[in-house]
């Protein structure tokens, strides 16, 4: 709007609560802990920590690993070969993405846990009581594996795809081979989306909480869990959430690091013609397994183990009703959600975009908290905050609705600025110069036109509160079940035909949206 | 004398330590159209942006319509102003059709209804005020832009860049149509452009700015043939300048002796100024010019002649003067008229009074 101009007061003063707000559940964490002086170090220095540090550690870093391997093969031969059927493995191989982790861990359970569909299979002609445990690293391993490994193929694929492939062709004509080609032209092009992507996954890793709590592997988020649950030691737990945070943060920062150094440019502004295709000759097969391979553990296995537990669920008259109380709790909540978060992210949003200033930029990236900060920390401080100074809010669904706006802010922040950017400011200026106020224009100029991007952020605030499982889990009020935390709780009790339904409702309700992205984004 | 409808006194604005207007004043009457021309980056959309109230000077008042809008301790917001503002880019509600973007400005207790078809038929877009921005043409968007802004009659009418987006050869014909439009509806108006040729055509006065400075602000003609400085000079019209020596009267160059009109103080070094059509040039083996450059433009030549002392000037030629380049040519002026002369600080000195 006007470079020089104050903004509106119900507009800062709007952002400006946001941003309190999200500072709110972090500010009380560092409270809490920093009151306990020695104490704290003293607890957190015990071997068990540092325990807890080395698994969370080796579970990050051997999910991006495998992940790296899984999608990197993928991504060239979808993307560069004559790879049969490119375009299906291509989309085949994304869509474990719309599998939250609980339910990989109930997947991963009901296949190969203690009365699973394996030990069951092979009980009855060979009397097998007993499997290797899958309980600890393998299975939660294998269950973060399954939905993580997306977050770096996707880039890959945009990275992959968006190559000019004039440059490899002057590589060739320079003299240098395919595969030298491929380490000295292409590799280092592809640097930025790998990196994007090991993070994201690293991230990922190191805030889940659904799959490493069914397949008790002691990571922070289910050892603060655990200290919660048993102990209700506020000290510790409040002291493991805050190495979490710093872990967290550091990755952020990372990624915020790389992504300001990787500006790779094509050399003209579009590629006038499609890439010569790879052809694979005798490899094809062996390509044709791989993709086939990863397509059946990431998705055929976990549908078809749902679908075996689903079948098994509604033969034993599973309780259909009681599910759909459940999904209309999930969608009420995640509309609340979606909602309050939408109106906070537009007032901070139009405050960095029109008024830019040192404040309006601070309260934006304040926003950005939420990223960083793992679901379960975010509950565990409120749970603190409400049973201390908010027993009013305690147990209701306004902690629970605030706590999905701190966590999924960063979300709607950035769809209503990115919609916000493209509509230009003379736009604005043009109606105040024929006589509104700057907050009529905002009502009759500036809201109508962004809002797709509102829609679309409060439409991903909606699915991804449908998803969340800690904080749902620790801030529900006594009673309110949603989809989430039914599956989770079946789950854990090895009820699986009860755990079945929830979890194809939830993801056939999530990857609806999720399927027009990609078919979109093709 | 009219009323005045703008004036900007002693207006500064900077941007950080970037200074965008550096002390303009101007005065417009009513019903006049003001052309502030020059170069990208000289403050003269800024000076419109202060004018409308999307910023704030640092220094001096900007009145319209006879009230203070801007001063010490003075600042009216944009929508109490009675500006009217046609973007570059127009600036369309996309989400509104026509006669609702037309409509956007009028009050409540006017006939909406009224006034909408008055401003299509105004702007002659009778028939298209269901039509959304997208469907209409540059041209359309324009008029519709044009409209928006009249409609609510405002004090002055702010255009910025209006023809820019257009392709060149329609660019001639809508700027006549807009010419018409606002001569019709009376309209005061104050408008940036970097095309000479738009501002001589459109301004009743034209205000040529450099680097935050209003340098002269007059009608076409008078800066046309008194420029204020050598960069006015160039910016309307072509200049070419050389060196000369006052010496008893006289203007001493390496084309000849041209006469002063008024005092110049004795052995003082001008630049003067020389226009192509008044540079007349002659083949002559012994002459002291070099033809370096020749340019075809329809009925004429323009060459460009490269003088001893290395200055170059241009001379505009009928288009039977046809010479090679590296021709030797002799260069003449006519000696009554009336020159023009800088000095080095570039004040201007003499020229028709």
């Amino acid at each position: 709007m006007m470079r020089h101009a104050r903004p509106p007061a119900v507009l800062w003063l709007s952002a400006t609560l946001t941003a309190i707000g999200v500072l709110l559940p972090l500010a009380y964490l560092v409270l809490r802990a920093s009151g306990a002086g020695m104490e704290l170090w003293s607890l957190l220095f015990r071997t068990r920590t540092l325990d807890i540090l080395g698994r969370t550690l080796i579970l990050v870093i051997a999910v991006i690993g495998i992940s790296l391997a899984i999608s990197l093969p993928l991504a060239w031969l979808t993307q560069r070969t004559d790879l049969p059927l490119r375009r299906m493995w291509s989309i085949l191989t994304v869509l474990p993405l719309v599998i939250p982790s609980y339910v990989a861990g109930f997947v991963i359970v009901a296949a190969l846990g203690p009365r699973g569909i394996l030990q069951q299979a092979l009980a009855g002609p060979f009397g097998v009581e007993r499997l290797p445990d899958i309980y600890g690293f393998p299975g939660a391993f294998l269950a973060v594996t399954l939905v993580a490994y997306p977050y770096i193929l996707l880039p890959l694929q945009a990275s992959i795809r968006g190559l000019d492939p004039r440059i490899e062709e002057v590589a060739r004509s320079l003299g240098h081979g395919r595969w030298d080609t491929f380490r000295r032209v292409v590799l280092p092009q592809l640097r930025p989306a790998m990196a994007a992507g090991v993070l994201l996954v690293g991230l990922y890793t190191l805030r889940d909480f659904g799959a490493v709590s069914l397949l008790r592997y002691e990571t922070f988020t289910w050892a603060i869990y655990l200290q919660y649950q048993t102990s209700f030691d506020r000290i510790l737990a409040a002291g493991l959430s805050l190495v979490l945070v710093f872990m967290a943060l550091a990755i952020l920062f990372l990624e915020f690091h790389t992504r300001g150094k990787s500006h790779y440019h094509r050399t003209a502004a579009s590629v006038s013609r499609s890439p010569a295709y790879v052809k694979l000759g005798r490899w094809q097969w062996p390509a044709l397994g791989f993709c086939a391979l990863v397509v059946l553990v990431a998705l055929v296995m976990p549908v078809s183990i749902l679908s075996y537990w689903l079948v098994r669920g509604f033969s034993g008259g599973g309780a259909l009703w009681q599910t759909t109380g459940y999904a209309l709790n999930s969608a009420y909540v995640s509309g609340l959600a979606a909602v309050v978060t939408a109106i906070a992210a537009i007032s901070v949003a139009v405050l960095d975009v029109r008024y830019p200033s040192l404040f309006s930029r601070l309260l934006e990236r304040i926003t950005y908290i939420g990223f960083a900060l793992p679901g379960i920390v975010i509950a565990l401080a409120l749970v603190f905050f409400g049973a201390n100074y908010a027993t009013l809010v305690y147990q209701t669904l306004a902690l629970l609705v605030f706590a999905y706006a701190v966590l999924f802010l960063p979300q709607a922040v950035g769809s209503v600025r990115s919609s916000l950017l493209q509509v230009s400011p003379r736009l604005e200026e043009a109606a105040r110069s024929l006589g509104r106020t700057p907050l009529q224009v905002l009502a009759a100029v500036t809201l109508p036109l962004v809002r797709p991007g509102i829609l679309a952020g409060a439409g991903l605030v909606f699915l991804t509160t449908m998803k969340e499982l800690p904080a749902t889990l620790l801030l529900s009020p006594i009673g309110f079940k949603t989809l989430a935390t039914s599956i989770w709780s079946a789950t854990s009790e090895g009820s699986f035909a009860r755990a079945a339904f929830p979890a194809v409702l939830l993801i056939l309700l999530s990857s609806v949206p999720m399927a027009f992205l990609i078919v979109r984004g093709g | 004398m009219n009323k005045i409808a703008v004036r900007c006194s002693g207006v500064t604005k900077s941007f950080g330590r970037t200074l965008a207007i550096q002390g303009v004043s101007l005065e417009l009457e009513e019903g006049k159209f003001l052309a502030l021309l020059g170069p990208s980056g000289c403050g003269k959309t800024t000076l419109l942006r202060l004018i409308a109230g999307f910023e704030v000077p640092d220094k001096g008042t900007i009145e319209i319509g006879g009230s203070t809008v801007s001063g010490p301790g003075v600042f009216i917001p944009p929508e109490n102003r009675r500006v009217g503002i046609v973007f570059q880019d127009y600036a369309l509600f996309p989400h509104m059709d026509v006669s609702r973007n037309i409509a956007f400005g009028l009050s409540k207790d006017v006939d909406r209804k009224k006034r909408v078809e008055e401003m299509l038929s105004l702007v002659g877009l009778k028939g298209l005020q269901s039509r959304i921005p997208h469907e209409l043409s540059g041209g359309e968007q324009q008029r519709v832009a044009l409209a928006r802004a009249m409609a609510p009659g405002p004090a002055v009418l702010l255009l910025d860049e209006p023809f820019s987006n257009l392709d060149a050869d329609l660019r001639i014909r809508i700027r006549a149509e807009v010419k018409g439009i606002l001569t019709c509806a009376g309209a005061t108006v104050v408008f940036v452009t970097h095309d000479q040729q738009e501002a001589l055509f459109m301004g009743d006065l034209v205000g040529v700015m450099n680097r935050g400075r209003i340098e002269q602000i007059d009608t076409p003609q008078a800066i046309f043939e008194r420029p204020a400085t050598p960069f006015v000079a160039k910016s309307i019209g072509t200049a070419d300048f050389i060196t000369g020596t006052v010496e008893n009267g006289l203007v001493t160059t390496e084309i000849g002796n041209l006469p002063v009109q008024e005092q110049l103080s004795l052995g003082e070094t001008v630049s003067v100024m020389l226009r192509p059509k008044l540079v007349y040039i002659l083949p002559d083996s012994k002459g002291i010019g070099i033809i370096t450059e020749r340019v075809f433009q329809g009925s004429h030549y323009l060459y460009r002649i490269q003088l001893p002392s290395g200055a170059t000037v241009r001379s505009l030629q009928d288009r039977n003067c046809s010479y090679p380049v590296d021709t030797r040519v002799a260069i003449e002026t006519n000696l009554d008229h009336n020159f023009v002369y800088f000095q080095e600080n570039c004040e201007s000195r003499g020229g028709p009074s």
